[in-house]
């Protein structure tokens, strides 16, 4: 579903992501790890076509983004760290809102935006303007957007930041739920123990590199530690 | 269209919140603002009328006077709305968080474009639409202009903003996309210094020896006039626009519509540009912007700005550390800046402009007009000043506020310290205009004095209002100036500012037209009135400038962050 090619991006003198390549199959829940500062979000955001890569290439669904940004963009949602919202619209507006941007079918988005609210447990609030939610409400709502078009791409960067224990445990299983189907995750996370549970593969970005790339238990294997994530993410981190 | 539908809805949706949020507000605050804004339109509107009657009275060439007139204020706007969309569009087309969330959906990126193109001319024109509506309408009442006319207004405005939005756009577009995007601030200030340069050539060259050699007003006006005629050059669009509206008022409509056709078929043809460029230009010029090197600023220990709190080490360190950051906010900003700037080349336009007039004044009555016009026009430049650049301050600080919150510093110091940050410099730049165009007009010592003493109340009063304003209605998720300034709270600011500016006027500029000009009062009258003024002016300084500082920091300290 998505295959990073040789991946690069500097800004100026500083190289961000260095020669990165990685391919993660349809269905595949994929989490990108790493310190502040490591490239993560750069690296989602040159996979959302955000950002030009310096050198190499992403594609999407067998598409090439830098040639076909529209087409590969309609097969996935973005969610980025900071949400963007349009704080004069309500919450079910600005769902109805990504129906229309997605060319959805207004009865089925209509219907899709009512239990999506429901499941996100904001029914008591989506008629209300944006710029009285909260961080976490807000990004309940973006994550619903983004679930509205049944994207085959998920591209979501720091999911947890703000929401809820309650939230915490919805958004895991949603998302769980997604990937079991078909949908691919790709997602960018602090969080070790989330990616720990729930990723089918991760990968460790250290300083632009991507240092370690396998299931959960291979990492631990190949970084010879049998204790968990954090101490193998720990360890990595400071040697590489 | 991929997208059109979902973007007309939100807009559409958000248009209809806004609204439908007035309802949420206490009544008498929604009756006071609707009376006052009303007031001030059909205020301004009358201020026109008499203007424009004036002109028009004006024996054998008041009509062609009055045309002259609109000829001028057409073209100098048609210049003025293309650089200021060219600063707007930077930060609408290329540094907006809302492009960056379109740009993640699967839309069409001409119609992004297009879209954010359109902003630009609302966010660039706004007060072109308060002022420029009343004087449209009182051009069209001394003529007598047929119904139609009012009809067309709506679009004809905005017909005329799209085309200087459309090429100023289609200008930064290029830019953004062929040149360095690091370098590009210094292109823009580049194309403004020639702008003004080349104005100011043509000026010292062409106008001003002429204008200096003649003895009366009549002749000055004859030779200003005949040198203003590239301004009616046939292929400057500004010039159609004007035209459609004098032969209009001429009772020409079929000329009349041709000019509006000229100018309609250039602003689509110039939007057909945009698309066609856009497709190619707009989504790569973006990624390219997203690209910057992260420029290393010299250590807080060096620069110009530490020694700022070096001088300033005789404040409190809270106060001078928000003064220090307020000064290095502004200049690592193009978009505040480069603003800053035009304003600065304009006033200094503006005083070239004056040093003329002297020789061909020599009649009491014209002294008297173009004393109070001075008057006017510094008063009306400080309070767009104000508007534009101090309003957004509050906003500007962002959801940091709640670190101002926290700190040791009450919400009434910050406010009070970007009151007094910002009132030394308006209130010198104010004051160095007034004393150096006095000098140049000989004006008697009485109005000397009245009009230096307007505009250092008036700085006064402006800087607090936009401050106690931006405190009352800040927009705490918005960091772009232009659009903070659109909204409520800076529309309100601008009406207010308005209504001040023209009431320190009218209440000096009655009694000494009633008494030196007209003849019709005492000189105890005179007297009388004249205390008055003064009176009037110290009160309603106070409760422009005072009152809303006062209200903006106490809500500043009631709100929860």
């Amino acid at each position: 579903m998505v295959k990073i090619q040789k991946l690069t991006k500097r800004f100026g003198n500083t190289v961000a992501v260095d020669d990165i390549s990685l391919s993660i199959e349809g269905g595949e829940f994929f989490s990108i790890l790493g310190p502040n500062g490591a490239g993560k979000t750069t690296t989602l955001k040159i996979v959302a076509g955000l950002l030009n890569p310096t050198l190499g290439k992403v594609f999407v669904g067998g598409l090439d983004m830098a040639k076909k940004p529209e087409q590969a963009k309609a097969l996935m949602s973005y969610i980025p760290d900071i949400p963007y919202v349009y704080e004069k619209l309500t919450g079910m507006e600005f769902l109805y809102f990504t129906g229309e941007l997605y060319n959805l079918d207004p009865q089925r988005y209509r219907k899709d935006t009512e239990e999506l609210l429901e499941l996100f447990l904001m029914e008591d609030y989506c008629n209300q303007l944006m710029e009285s939610y909260s961080h976490g409400m807000r990004q309940k709502i973006v994550i619903a957007s983004a679930l509205l078009s049944n994207p085959r791409l998920i591209i979501i960067d720091e999911p947890m930041v703000g929401l809820d224990p309650r939230s915490v445990r919805l958004v895991k299983d949603i998302l769980r739920e997604r990937a079991r189907p078909g949908t691919t995750i790709l997602m960018s996370t602090h969080t070790l123990a989330l990616a720990e549970e729930i990723s089918d593969r991760l990968g460790i970005i250290h300083c632009g590199k991507l240092i370690a790339l396998g299931s959960v238990a291979d990492i631990k294997r190949a970084a010879l530690d049998s204790a968990g994530l954090e101490d193998v993410f720990l360890n990595m981190t400071a040697e590489a | 269209m991929d997208g059109v539908r979902g973007i007309a809805f939100a807009r559409a949706r958000v248009l209809m919140n806004t609204i439908a949020g007035i309802r949420n507000e206490p009544l008498i605050k929604v009756v006071f603002i609707t009376t006052l804004t009303t007031a001030l339109w059909f205020g301004t509107l009358y201020l026109f009328h008499y203007g424009l009657s004036f002109f028009y009275g004006f024996p054998i060439i008041g009509p062609a006077l009055m045309d002259e007139a609109m000829y001028i204020f057409f073209a100098v706007l048609f210049i003025m709305l293309m650089l200021s969309a060219l600063i707007v569009s930077h930060s609408t087309l290329f540094n907006s968080a809302e492009v960056e969330f379109l740009f993640s959906k699967p839309m069409n990126h001409r119609i992004i474009y297009i879209y954010r193109l359109l902003q630009t001319g609302v966010f660039s024109s706004w007060a072109f639409l308060f002022l420029g509506l009343p004087l449209l309408i009182a051009y069209a009442l001394i003529k007598g202009v047929s119904a139609w006319f009012y009809l067309a207004l709506p679009a004809w405005f905005a017909m005329f903003v799209i085309l200087p939005t459309a090429l100023a756009c289609l200008a930064v577009l290029v830019m953004v996309r062929f040149f360095k995007y690091e370098r590009l601030k210094y292109y823009f200030i580049a194309i403004m210094a020639i702008t003004f340069m080349a104005l100011y050539w043509y000026y010292k060259t062409a106008i001003a020896p002429e204008a200096r050699a003649g003895g009366d007003i009549a002749h000055f006006m004859d030779t200003f006039l005949y040198h203003l005629r590239i301004l009616k050059h046939p292929f400057f669009p500004g010039y159609w626009m004007a035209s459609s509206i004098v032969k209009a008022g001429s009772g020409l409509a079929p000329q009349s519509w041709s000019y509006v056709f000229a100018y309609g078929a250039t602003a689509l043809v110039a939007l057909q540009l945009n698309w066609l460029a856009s497709g190619a230009l707009f989504h790569r010029g973006w990624l390219k912007s997203r690209n910057r090197s992260n420029r290393a600023i010299s250590h807080p220990d060096n620069g110009a700005t530490n020694r700022l709190l070096g001088y300033l080490s005789f404040l409190p360190r809270p106060t001078a550390a928000l003064i220090v950051k307020d000064v290095r906010i502004f200049a690592r900003d193009f978009n505040q800046y480069s603003q800053f700037l035009i304003y600065l080349a304009i006033l200094g336009v503006y005083i070239f402009n004056l040093r003329n007039i002297p020789a061909s004044v020599d009649n009491p009555y014209w002294k008297m007009i173009v004393v109070f016009l001075n008057l006017s026009a510094t008063s009306l430049v400080l309070a767009g000043f104000t508007v534009r650049f101090l309003f957004p301050q509050i906003s500007l600080e962002g959801n940091k506020i709640w670190m101002l919150g926290l700190a040791p510093i009450t919400f009434r110091k910050l406010v009070l310290q970007k009151f007094f940050l910002n009132f030394i410099p308006v209130l010198l730049i104010s004051e160095a205009l007034m004393v150096s165009t006095n000098l140049m007009l000989s004006t008697p010592p009485g109005l000397f004095f009245i009009s230096c003493s307007v505009a250092a109340m008036s700085s006064g009063g402006l800087v607090g209002l936009a401050l106690g304003l931006g405190s009352l209605y800040p927009n705490f998720r918005e960091d772009n100036p232009a659009r903070i300034v659109s909204g409520f709270g800076g529309t309100l600011n601008f009406v207010i500012a308005l209504g001040y500016v023209m009431l320190m006027i009218i209440v000096f500029a009655f009694p000494y037209f009633a008494y030196e000009i007209h003849y019709n009062i005492t000189k105890q009258t005179f007297s009388f009135l004249l205390s008055g003024a003064w009176a009037t002016a110290v009160l309603a300084t106070a409760a422009a400038g005072i009152l809303p500082m006062i209200a903006g920091y106490r809500k500043l300290h009631r709100m929860e962050f």
